[in-house]
C-alpha cells in the first residue's frame, strides 16, 4: 500500500486524541464527600469489568475513527504491490497465477529483469495467500508442468512455493497467450472454488496477443474468471537481435562451401558499428566481423563455411551483449553428408537403364562435382516398404498412385525438412493424386493435377524470383529455353497459398504452369507439370534439362526429420531403430554437467522415437541414447530462440482491454518509474470515506448505549 | 434561647403536634400522662374487679355490686403513666452530608437533629420525659429523660452545639447506651445506619429485649439512594480517606439497586422486629413523611386498642 499524500500521515498522532482526551476529562471532576461508600464500592465491584470493557471498545473506536480519517485524507492506493488485491475479500477463490517466462521477459532494466521482477511479485503474491485458497502456479512455457496445481498451501507450503518461483529460470520461448488462456480455462473449469481468479504476471509485449486470445478471453468472462494482468515489462532501450540463423545450401557436403545467412535487426536506440560477433563451430570460437546495422535495420549476413568431414557439426552465432541477451545468439546443427541421398521412385522401371522412367533425372545428377547418392526403387519396392526412408531428397516419376497412408508418411517427411519432386506421365491417375497427394490443399502436391494433355509452348518462361530453385536456369540464354518444346503437359489447378509458387510457365497464350513449388513445414515440394522421360517431350534429352534438375535437387534436398534444429519450446524428436530399440536416453542441457531422462516412444512399433519436451532454454541440447549391441549413439539439437519474442512492441491498456473484452479485468503496470496511482493502484479513499460514516454512526451509537443508565 | 432553635420546624410541629406520638406498648412512667401504664391505680378507666379482702382499702369497693349481690368486691382502673423517651442521634460525620436536592439545604445531622427537636417538643407536650443521647463512635451526650422545661432548653441547646464528627460504629455504641436507659420507655434512633448492620440488629434486639419501644428514623440524602450526579466524580470516603472514580450514568442503576436492598433489608428486618422503621428523605417534606407515619401509628394504635377491649369484654 502507498499514499498519494503520505505527508498527512503524519497526522496519525492524532490517533491519540481519544486518549488525552479521555485522561483530560478524568481530570475535570467533582469531589464529592461521600457517606454510602461501600455500596458504591460495592457496585462498581459488580459492574468492573463491564465499565472497563465499554471504555476500552470506546476508545478503540475513537481512536481507530482518527486513523480512518487519516488514512483517507492520506489518499491510499492498493493494490499496486499485488499482495493486497490477491488477497481480496470475497470468499475462497481458486486463483491461477500465471509467470510469463518467455524470452522477452529477460529485458534488462536497471540490473534486474522483467521476470526477475516478476518471480518477485509471484513469491509475495504466494507468502500473501493463506491456506483457504486453492492456488496454481505456472509458468507460460510449462503450462502442462505446473509448480502448483489447484491445492490450498499447507503452513510453511507458502514458503517453499515461494523460494521454487524465486529459482526459476527464463526461458527462450514465445508467448501464445489464445493457447495459454484456453489451459487456463480447463484448468478453472475443474476448480475447487466457484470463485476464480486468474493474476497474469507478464511485460505485456503486443507478440503473442492475436485475436484468437480474445475468443479464449470470452469464455473465461462466461465463467466469471477475474483476471487481473500485472505489467512488469519496461519499454525497450533498444535491441538488436539475431533473428535467424540458416543453412542455405539445402545440403551441407563435407569439403563443399556451405552457406549460412545470419538476420540480424537494431531497433530502438541499438546500433551495432563495428562489432564483433563471436562464430562458434564445433566449439571453436572465430571473430566475426559484422556490417554497420543502423536502428530499425534488419541485415542478412552470408557466412560461408566449410566442413572436411560428415557428420554432425554445430554452429552458434554470438552478437555483442544488449539489454536483452536471450535473442543475441542462435546455434545450429549441421548434417554434414557426404553426398546427397536420393530416392528414385521409377514409376515405369525398365531392364533397360535408358528406357527407365528415371534415367534422364538420374543422369542429370550424377553429372557434375556434386556427389549425389542415388537409390533407384521400382514403384512398388517403395510401396510396399514400411516407410518412406531417410533421404534428402525424394523424386516419385510416372508413380501411378500414392495410397492415403504413405501420402501422409511423406507429407510428414517433406515437412520436416526432405525435399521432394513428383514428375508426371501416362501412369499417374490424377485422381488418386489429387485425392492423396493434394487432400485439398493438405497434401504435398501445390494443386489439383488433370490428364496430361497435348499442348503447344514455344519453350519455357522462367519466373524471376529471387532464391528460386530455377534461378540458374533463368539465367541461360533465351534461345535455349525456347528450344524447350513440350509434347504433353497436365494441366494444374493450383491452390491459392502462398506458399504455391509457379517456378517456370510453358511459353504460350495461356501461360500454363510448368513447375511448381510448394512449401510444407520446413521442407519443398516441386511438381514438375510433364514427365521425367521423353514421354512428354524431349527436354531430358537436352542440357538444360540437366541444370534445371540438378540445380532444383540441391535447392530442395534437405536433411529430414533428424534434422536436429528447434525453436525453443519445441520437442526434441529423434528417431532410433525400430530393430533394436533403445533401453534409456538422457538430454544433456545447454552449460549443464548433469542429465535428465528422455522419453523412448514406441506408440509406433515400425517407428520408435526418443522425446524430449523441455526444450524451453536455447542452446545446444545433447541427446544420448543405447543401441544395443553397438556403442552409445549421440546427436545434438540446436533450440533456438524464438524470434518472435525479439518485437518488443508493448501493448497498451486499451488494446488489453480490447482483447479482454467482457472479462472482469484489473490492469496493475508496476513498470519503471510510473507513479502508483498509474500504475493500476486503486484509490480506496472512498472505502475509506464509506468506513469512516459507518465508524461515526457505531461509535454513537455504542457511546449512547454506554452512556444510559445502567 | 432554646425556643429559637433552628431545629424547631414549624411546618413539622405543626403538622405532627395534633397527631401526638403514644407509646404502642405500656410504659413505666412516674407522672400521668397519655400512655397505658402497668400501674393500677387512680384513673377514670375501670379496669376490672376482685373480691374485697381484708385490708383492702375500703374506698375501692363497689358499693353499687354491693348494693346489687351483697358482695364485696374492689374496682380497679387503669392507670395512664407519662412516657420515657430517649431519642438515640447519630453524629457521625457520615451525617453531615447535604445533597444538591435537600429540603432548605438541610443535611441529614440538620433534619435529624430537626426531627429530634420537633419530637421533643410534642412529646414534653404530652408531658412525656424526654432524654437525649448523642453517638459516633461512642455516647457522646447523654441527658436523662425528663419532662422539664429546662431538659427542653438543654435537648435544644445540645443539638445547636453538636457537630457531626468520627465514624459510624453504631451497633456498639448503641449497646452501650442501651446499659444507660434504667426504665423501659421507648427509644427513637435517628441515624443514615451506614454502618455494620449485624451489629447494628444485635443492638436494636438488646433494646427490645430490655422492654423498649423503638422507633428507627432512617435518614438518607436523595443523592445517596438515587446518586443523581451528572458529571464525573471522586467520591471521597466521608468518614476515611478512600477516593474512588466514577461516571455516575454507567452504574446508577445498579447502585440504586445496591441502596434499595440496604434499605428494604434493614425495613424488614425491623418490621419482622416489631420495630418501626420510618425512611425520612432530606430531599422530601419530612413533615409529611412524619405525618403520615404518625397517622398510620395512631391508626394502627386505635386497631391493637380496639381488638384488646373487644378481646377484654370476652
Amino acid at each position: 500500500m502507498s499514499f498519494l499524500a503520505p505527508l498527512l500521515l503524519g497526522g496519525l498522532v492524532f490517533a491519540s486524541a481519544p486518549l488525552i482526551i479521555h485522561l483530560l476529562n478524568r481530570r475535570r471532576f467533582k469531589l464529592v464527600e461521600w457517606a454510602p461508600m461501600e455500596y458504591l464500592k460495592l457496585t462498581l465491584r459488580t459492574n468492573r469489568r463491564r465499565l472497563q470493557l465499554e471504555q476500552w471498545i470506546l476508545l478503540a473506536l475513537r481512536t481507530l475513527l482518527i486513523l480512518l480519517l487519516i488514512f483517507a485524507v492520506a489518499r491510499p492506493l492498493l493494490n499496486a504491490n499485488a499482495a493486497a488485491s490477491w488477497l481480496a475479500i470475497g470468499g475462497r477463490t481458486s486463483r491461477v497465477l500465471i509467470i510469463d517466462d518467455s524470452l522477452s521477459m529477460g529485458l534488462r532494466h536497471g540490473g534486474t529483469t522483467a521476470f526477475d521482477k516478476a518471480k518477485e511479485e509471484a513469491a509475495i503474491a504466494i507468502e500473501s495467500l493463506g491456506t483457504q485458497d486453492s492456488l496454481t502456479v505456472v509458468t507460460t512455457s510449462g503450462m502442462d508442468r505446473p509448480l502448483q496445481r489447484d491445492t490450498a498451501l499447507g503452513a510453511g507450503e507458502a514458503e517453499q512455493l515461494a523460494e521454487r518461483v524465486r529459482a526459476l529460470e527464463p526461458s527462450d520461448t514465445a508467448n501464445n497467450w489464445s493457447a495459454t488462456l484456453a489451459q487456463v480455462a480447463d484448468m478453472l473449469e475443474g476448480s475447487a472454488y466457484s470463485n476464480r481468479e486468474v493474476r497474469i504476471l507478464t511485460d505485456q509485449r503486443a507478440e503473442g496477443w492475436s485475436a484468437d486470445a480474445s475468443e479464449q478471453a470470452q469464455r473465461l468472462a462466461e465463467m466469471g474468471v477475474k483476471v487481473t494482468i500485472v505489467n512488469v515489462g519496461e519499454a525497450s532501450p533498444g535491441n538488436a537481435a539475431l533473428l535467424s540463423l540458416e543453412q542455405t545450401t539445402g545440403v551441407a557436403l563435407e569439403n563443399t562451401p556451405v552457406v549460412f545467412t545470419a538476420k540480424i535487426k537494431a531497433d530502438g536506440d541499438a546500433q551495432l558499428a563495428s562489432q564483433q560477433a563471436v562464430l562458434v563451430v564445433d566449439g571453436n570460437e572465430n571473430p566475426l566481423e559484422l556490417p554497420s546495422i543502423t536502428p530499425g535495420q534488419e541485415v542478412s549476413l552470408p557466412i560461408e563455411l566449410m566442413f572436411k568431414e560428415a557428420g554432425q557439426h554445430t554452429v552458434e552465432l554470438r552478437l555483442p551483449d544488449d539489454a536483452m541477451v536471450g535473442d543475441n545468439a542462435r546455434s545450429l546443427v549441421v548434417n554434414v553428408s557426404e553426398a546427397v541421398n536420393v530416392l528414385l521412385v521409377d514409376g515405369e522401371p525398365s531392364i533397360e537403364q535408358r528406357d527407365s522412367e528415371t534415367f534422364f533425372v538420374a543422369v542429370s545428377l550424377l553429372i557434375g562435382d556434386v556427389p549425389f547418392r542415388l537409390t533407384i526403387l521400382p514403384d512398388s519396392d517403395w510401396l510396399n516398404a514400411p516407410g518412406v526412408g531417410v533421404y534428402d531428397l525424394i523424386i516419385l516419376a510416372n508413380v501411378a498412385q500414392v495410397p492415403a497412408e504413405r501420402a501422409n508418411q511423406l507429407r510428414e517427411t517433406v515437412e520436416a525438412g526432405t525435399g521432394l519432386m513428383v514428375f508426371l506421365g501416362d501412369q499417374v491417375d490424377p485422381d488418386a493424386y489429387n485425392l492423396n497427394l493434394f487432400a485439398d490443399g493438405r497434401g504435398v502436391l501445390p494443386g489439383r493435377v488433370e490428364e496430361g494433355e497435348t499442348i503447344e509452348a514455344e519453350g519455357l518462361v522462367v519466373e524471376p524470383i529471387d532464391g528460386s530453385p530455377l534461378s540458374q536456369l533463368g539465367r541461360l540464354a533465351p534461345r535455349v529455353l525456347a528450344e524447350i518444346v513440350p509434347l504433353k503437359a497436365a494441366p494444374v489447378e493450383l491452390d491459392d497459398t502462398e506458399d504455391v509458387q509457379v517456378l517456370a510457365r510453358w511459353n504460350n497464350t495461356d501461360l500454363p504452369a510448368a513447375v511448381v513449388l510448394k512449401r510444407i513445414g520446413r521442407g519443398q515440394s516441386i511438381l514438375w507439370t510433364m514427365s521425367a522421360d521423353r514421354a512428354w517431350g524431349d527436354w531430358p534429352t537436352q542440357l538444360s534439362y540437366v541444370l534445371a534438375v540438378r540445380e532444383a535437387a540441391l535447392a530442395i534436398a534437405g536433411v529430414g526429420e533428424e534434422a536436429g534444429n528447434l525453436t525453443a519450446g519445441e520437442p526434441i524428436r529423434q528417431p532410433v531403430s525400430a530393430n533394436t530399440p533403445p533401453s534409456q536416453a538422457k538430454v544433456q542441457h545447454p552449460g549443464e554437467e548433469a542429465t535428465t531422462a528422455a522419453t523412448i516412444d514406441l506408440e509406433e512399433p515400425t517407428r520408435p522415437r526418443v522425446t524430449y519436451s523441455d526444450t524451453a532454454r536455447a542452446g545446444l541440447y545433447r541427446l544420448t541414447w543405447d543401441k544395443p549391441g553397438s556403442a552409445d549413439q549421440q546427436r545434438f539439437f540446436a533450440v533456438s530462440p524464438d524470434a518472435r519474442e525479439s518485437e518488443l512492441r508493448r501493448l497498451s491498456s486499451t488494446e488489453l482491454e480490447q482483447i479482454m473484452t467482457g472479462v472482469d479485468l484489473q490492469l496493475v503496470d508496476l513498470s519503471g518509474d510510473t507513479p502508483e496511482a498509474e500504475r493500476g493502484g486503486k484509490e480506496i479513499w472512498r472505502t475509506l470515506a464509506t468506513l469512516l460514516l459507518a465508524m461515526v454512526v457505531i461509535e454513537s451509537c455504542f457511546a449512547a448505549w454506554v452512556g444510559r443508565e445502567h | 434561647m432554646a425556643q429559637r432553635s433552628p431545629f424547631l420546624d414549624p411546618e413539622l410541629l405543626a403538622r405532627i403536634t395534633p397527631l401526638g406520638l403514644k407509646a404502642a406498648r405500656v410504659v413505666e412512667g412516674s407522672i400521668t400522662g397519655l400512655h397505658r401504664s402497668p400501674m393500677h391505680g387512680v384513673s377514670p378507666e375501670f379496669a376490672e374487679h376482685r373480691e374485697y379482702t381484708p385490708g383492702d382499702d375500703v374506698k375501692n369497693l363497689d358499693w353499687k355490686v354491693w348494693a346489687k349481690s351483697d358482695r364485696y368486691v374492689i374496682k380497679r382502673y387503669e392507670e395512664e403513666s407519662n412516657l420515657r423517651c430517649t431519642v438515640m442521634l447519630d453524629c457521625s460525620r457520615s451525617m453531615q452530608y447535604a445533597g444538591k436536592g435537600a429540603q432548605q439545604g438541610r443535611s441529614k445531622f440538620d433534619a435529624a437533629a430537626t426531627l429530634t427537636a420537633c419530637l421533643t417538643k410534642l412529646l414534653m407536650g404530652q408531658r412525656d420525659s424526654v432524654g437525649l443521647i448523642t453517638i459516633d463512635t461512642k455516647p457522646r451526650h447523654v441527658l436523662a429523660p425528663k419532662a422539664t422545661n429546662r431538659q427542653f432548653a438543654q435537648i435544644l441547646d445540645t443539638l445547636d452545639t453538636t457537630q457531626p464528627g468520627g465514624e459510624t460504629d453504631l451497633g456498639p455504641v448503641i449497646l452501650r447506651a442501651a446499659d444507660q436507659l434504667k426504665r423501659r420507655g421507648m427509644v427513637v434512633l435517628i441515624s443514615d445506619f451506614l454502618c455494620d448492620l449485624e451489629n447494628l440488629y444485635e443492638a436494636l434486639g438488646k433494646l427490645q429485649h430490655n422492654g423498649n419501644e423503638v422507633i428507627v428514623l432512617h435518614v438518607l440524602d436523595g443523592d445517596e439512594i438515587d446518586l443523581s450526579f451528572n458529571d464525573s466524580i471522586i467520591f471521597k470516603d466521608i468518614e476515611g480517606s478512600e477516593e474512588v472514580f466514577g461516571e455516575p450514568w454507567a452504574f446508577r442503576k445498579a447502585y440504586k439497586l445496591a441502596m434499595r436492598d440496604f434499605v428494604g433489608q434493614l425495613q424488614s428486618r425491623c418490621q419482622f422486629a416489631g420495630i418501626d422503621h420510618v425512611l425520612v428523605r432530606t430531599d422530601e417534606d419530612m413533615a409529611q413523611t412524619m405525618s403520615h407515619y404518625l397517622h398510620r401509628r395512631q391508626r394502627m394504635a386505635a386497631s391493637t386498642a380496639g381488638r384488646g377491649r373487644m378481646g377484654g369484654g370476652r
